[in-house]
């Protein structure tokens, strides 16, 4: 195989052969465990044990070396020990191996980064692939592989796992189990020297026994691709994620574990969710989601309604759809014509629906068989109170019969059910099913949550992304200057032309070198003027009297000219004043913050929110990768709890929000076209009512060496 | 009305004290002020005041009627914004108009110079030029040692040749040792034929400068003790030994920890040198390098009363800057200018000379 091409990575999860390398005759080592789980676990293809010792292992003849082995292999499993799997994989390679799973740890997690790269490059040369190091190996459904060194039985299911933890990992196996669910796959990343979880995920994309894929993730490296596949998966299947690592103490903790570091939690929020990607917060609701969702179809319309047997729980769900954006049905004459005859007259037909203590399993029975016929309604929530006029005994039965329905009419159902011993054996019994059912509102909710935000996801517009032309010509030239001058950041006048390039509306401005010039420039500009020197040497401009607001006329504008040059000189005799720049006077507007960056992990990211000297204060800001689009960029909007100011709030006007999403996709369009701008951000923008646009007054820019050059 | 040009031949001479001690001796004369060449700009309410010109009108307590004039009491600071709104005429006119408008029916009509003899010679605005356009009395000061103060005063005999109707006389001022110079250099200056209006002691008082004064010049930012900014300092100590170590070697070339009002200059990690500070007679701390002390410091300082000002300057910077400050004479300075109107009258013949 040319080097250049890679293997499918479909013969990393249906190889036709496997060998285990370091396969051991002790039944407690991990060789061992191996050799055995693929052996239990019914694996179909060729298998091949190989240790120095040779012999037989469980009636299996085991190979000295992996090139005395005559069929091609498609994968190996390595556990052997550090110092030797440099050597071995060179075997491999000669070998034509395709897939390597490197069980062995002992390298960069633990700074032993230069074998690590070795191994990688053999491997590179001859188009082989690796999974690892450090890793528990794999399970794979579609052939029945189980290759990891702990779980013994794997049930075969529809949820693909992929945790850059082994020892969490190892007891998800376990945990998927209990839950009733079942895996397609479940691999663990390790090191991921080679194989991330972009190419594992390609593989889960196309993976028909695959219905939702759920991540656990500390650490990014090549997140510009992941944004990629993890779209791609999105647009096919649920994608759920843990990431840890959202406090700082965690953070450290998640890179000093796996040798990656951990990226900024706001940004990975941000384009996760972008990405279409359900982030979970804990183990149990990550499970709960992909339960839920692997039964659960597209909404037939986005609303839902509650049925309860008491008040109060009715209530706590009522506000849990809310905190969870769950919609809930509220036609009243529709939901009154559909429960009227089936709820007691002191119950409620309002949503929820409230068949009172009083209901027994036949009230129950219809109340939910009416709404999954329903036309009009497109999921239910069931609640249960435990009763002495329902006979827990049949709640199972009820519940199983009624979720049938739902499947059959392709509506999502969740239960909660709150009572005693009884109540909880029959949650117990129905978790070996695919019914969502728990002893607490809260989750039976926010898997609702997890579905609506998800099939929203996929209802909006995707793949359009909005760019402007800018003049990236002036832009370069701007930054070449800055780079000559041995500056990493561009003063404000180069700032303000970075704007123009971009067709950004600023105050317009003109650098003065005297006093005649500011006195033109001020009449050419309109009274009143702001003024600020312009110097390199001055950094705090405000702080020495460098800035004066609000000039109204000629006279002042004289008499501040002087003031500026005579307070900078106070302040720093030899500073070098390139001039004072005379600039328009904004009227005062919403002050927001619109910036990009390059995000070490995800490439360029954009920022806004609400702007001002106390942005980092507030914190309401929301961000997103490149590229978006016009819906994105509003959505960001959206997103800020200051939002309403933007609409208008105590009798103000809307403000031109049209203007600042031009304003956001400029910027978008600078990061994306000026490789060597790191950092860009506009603070304030004046954000004035509709029609009336917006104006940058401050852009600070940071820019740096092109990577050649910067070596 | 009296038209008195103040001037000197190096900055910093003490024109601006000598007025305030005249206006403050002579209450039974009505005094007006300008200066129309300004060295001292403060920028308030889209006005540029100088500030000397400043205190003067707020000795002078008119009700606001010299501030009415306050632009022309000042015509400018720099030769930039001058030249673009004057020409020789207009100089002449602005000048003639602060004699009506200003001078008005003063007794006595003081016009300050700019920081020097040649201050404002490109568009005359010197005080030799402004003293022959309002045909004034020059007045020069001379100050610094008896060497400076001699070649100063030849200067003036040999090259300016002002002597005249225009040329009232000089005041030596700032003399450490009085005695010494009537008997060494007064014979000298006699001999020169230049009229000595009066000879005034070096006071160290009046070298005192206020915190607020400081944290204003420093751009400081006050971490504690806000409400006894107005105390004084008297003594500076750089803090750079150990607290024990200044406490066991008191020479006099080290500083010394107990002496009065003095003012600590030091980094906000160095906590032995401040705890010691704060159990003292200090006026005042200024902490370096922007760094911010423990929270025990500034809640003992606070509890002591004693101002901390923080700086982002670095201990050398910031001492050098205090040492190179001009310590500027306030409205509130009532102590000093008490004490100016007092050596007025004890060692000049002013009084006489406004006659």
């Amino acid at each position: 195989m040319d080097k250049a091409e890679r293997y499918d990575i479909k013969y990393l999860f249906e190889p036709e052969s496997i060998a285990v390398i370091g396969t051991s005759h002790d039944k407690n080592k991990v060789g061992y465990s191996i050799f055995n789980n693929i052996i239990s676990g019914g694996y179909k293809g060729k298998i091949f044990p190989v240790n120095p010792r040779g012999g037989d292992i469980d009636g299996h003849q085991v190979f000295t070396d992996i090139l005395k082995i005559e069929s091609s292999i498609d994968c190996a499993s390595i556990v052997i020990p550090a110092n030797q799997v440099r050597e071995l994989v060179k075997n491999c390679a000669q070998k034509k191996v395709k897939f390597l799973q490197i069980i062995t740890s002992g390298f960069s997690e633990i700074g032993n980064i230069r074998e690590e790269k070795e191994i990688v490059e053999i491997a590179k040369e001859a188009g082989m692939r690796i999974l690892g190091p450090n890793i528990f190996g794999l399970y794979s459904s579609a052939v029945s592989l189980n290759s990891t060194f702990s779980a013994t039985k794997i049930r075969p299911g529809h949820v693909a796992i992929l945790t850059q933890s082994g020892a969490l990992g190892i007891s998800m196996i376990g945990k998927t189990a209990v839950a009733g669910m079942g895996l397609s796959s479940i691999v663990s990343i390790g090191n991921k020297c080679d194989i991330d979880e972009a190419d594992l995920l390609e593989y889960f994309i196309k993976n028909d026994n695959t219905k939702v894929i759920f991540i656990y993730i500390e650490g990014v490296k090549k997140g510009e691709r992941l944004i990629e596949v993890l779209k791609a998966s999105t647009a096919k299947k649920p994608v759920i994620a843990i990431k840890s690592g959202r406090s700082k103490r965690g953070a450290q903790a998640a890179a000093s574990h796996t040798g990656s570091l951990a990226g900024s939690d706001q940004i990975f929020d941000a384009v996760i969710k972008q990405c279409g990607v359900l982030r979970a917060e804990c183990l149990e609701d990550a499970f709960n989601w992909c339960k839920f969702m692997i039964s659960a179809n597209a909404p037939k319309s986005y609303n839902s309604v509650i049925i309860t047997n008491g008040g109060g729980i009715g209530v706590m769900a009522t506000d849990a759809c809310e905190k969870h954006g769950v919609p809930l049905f509220d036609d009243q004459t529709v939901l009154k014509n559909i429960y009227d005859a089936i709820t007691p007259s002191f119950g409620s037909t309002k949503n929820p629906i409230d068949l009172t203590g009083t209901a027994d399993a036949a009230d129950y029975t219809s109340a939910l068989s009416v709404t999954a016929e329903s036309k009009e309604i497109g999921s239910t929530i069931g609640l249960y109170c435990e009763t002495a006029t329902f006979d827990s005994h049949k709640l199972a039965q009820m519940i199983a019969d009624s979720h049938t329905k739902h499947q059959k009419n392709g509506k999502p159902i969740s239960y909660a059910l709150v009572g005693g011993e009884l109540v909880e054996n029959t949650i117990n019994s129905l978790k070996t099913d695919r019914i969502s059912v728990f002893n607490d509102v809260e989750e039976a909710v926010s898997c609702m949550g997890a579905y609506y935000r998800y099939y929203k996801y996929l209802a909006e517009p995707h793949g359009k992304f909005d760019e402007y032309e800018i003049d990236t010509e002036s832009i370069n030239k701007i930054i070449d200057d800055a780079l000559k001058d041995g500056r990493t950041s561009l003063l404000a006048n180069e700032g303000e032309a970075v704007m123009r390039a971009a067709d950004i509306a600023i105050p317009q401005s003109r650098i003065a070198r005297s006093i005649n010039e500011a006195v033109k420039f001020a009449g050419e500009i309109g009274y009143p003027v702001v003024m600020k020197v312009v110097s390199k040497d001055i950094l705090h401009k405000s702080d020495v009297g460098g800035i004066l607001l609000n000039l109204d006329d000629e006279k002042e504008v004289v008499i501040g000219y002087e003031a500026i040059i005579h307070n900078c000189r106070q302040y720093r005799p030899n500073a070098v004043i390139e001039g004072i720049e005379v600039a328009e006077m904004l009227k005062q507007g919403l002050e927001l913050i619109v910036g990009a960056r390059r995000d070490p992990s995800f490439g360029p990211v954009i920022m806004c929110g609400l702007g001002g000297i106390y942005v980092e204060v507030m914190k309401d800001i929301s961000f997103r990768a490149l590229p978006i689009n016009r819906n994105i960029a509003l959505s960001m909007l959206e997103e800020i709890r200051s939002y309403p100011l933007l609409l208008g709030v105590r009798g103000e006007e809307k403000k031109d929000i049209e203007s600042v999403i031009d304003t956001i996709i400029k910027i978008c369009s600078i990061i994306k076209k000026c490789e060597r701008i790191t950092d860009i951000e506009i603070n304030p923008l004046f954000v004035y009512n509709v029609k009336n646009g917006i104006k940058a007054l401050d852009a600070r820019i940071l820019i740096s060496k092109p990577k050649e050059d910067a070596q | 009305m009296k038209k008195i040009v103040v001037s000197s031949m190096r900055g910093n001479a003490g024109k601006t004290s000598i007025i305030a001690g005249i206006i403050s001796l002579m209450k039974d004369k009505k005094f007006a002020y300008a200066k129309p060449l300004g060295d001292r700009l403060i920028y308030r309410k889209k006005r540029s005041w100088d500030y000397d010109a400043s205190l003067m009108v707020n000795l002078l307590e008119r009700n606001g009627e010299l501030e009415r004039h306050y632009e022309k009491i000042t015509l400018g600071f720099d030769l930039t914004r001058l030249k673009y709104m004057y020409d020789q005429e207009g100089i002449k006119k602005a000048l003639s108009e602060i004699v009506t408008d200003i001078g008005g029916d003063n007794d006595v009509l003081l016009m300050e110079s700019g920081k020097d003899l040649t201050s404002g010679a490109y568009l005359n605005l010197d005080p030799i030029s402004v003293a022959k356009y309002i045909n004034g009395t020059l007045v020069i000061v001379v100050s610094g040692n008896s060497d400076c103060v001699l070649d100063d005063i030849k200067f003036i005999e040999k090259y300016i040749k002002i002597k005249g109707d225009n040329f009232g006389g000089i005041i030596v001022n700032k003399i450490n040792d009085i005695e010494e110079f009537e008997n060494i250099c007064m014979p000298n200056i006699k001999e020169m034929g230049i009229d000595v209006i009066g000879v005034i002691p070096y006071k160290m008082r009046l070298t005192y400068f206020s915190l607020d004064f400081l944290a204003e010049k420093l751009l400081a930012r006050v971490l504690a003790g806000e409400e006894n900014l107005k105390k004084v300092v008297k003594n500076i100590i750089i803090g750079t030994s150990s607290s024990s170590a200044t406490d066991k070697h008191p020479l006099p070339t080290k500083p010394d920890l107990r002496e009065e009002n003095q003012l600590m200059i030091t980094g906000g990690d160095r906590s032995d040198l401040l705890l010691a500070a704060l159990e003292r007679d200090t006026a005042g701390i200024i902490l370096t390098n922007d760094i911010v002390p423990h929270q025990n410091i500034i809640s003992r300082a606070n509890e002591r009363g004693i101002p901390i000002l923080l700086v982002g300057m670095d201990t050398f910077k910031a001492a050098k800057t205090i040492d190179d400050m001009d310590v500027l004479l306030r409205k509130d300075d009532k102590e000093k200018i008490g004490l100016l109107s007092q050596l007025i009258e004890k060692h000049t013949r002013l009084k006489d000379f406004l006659k």
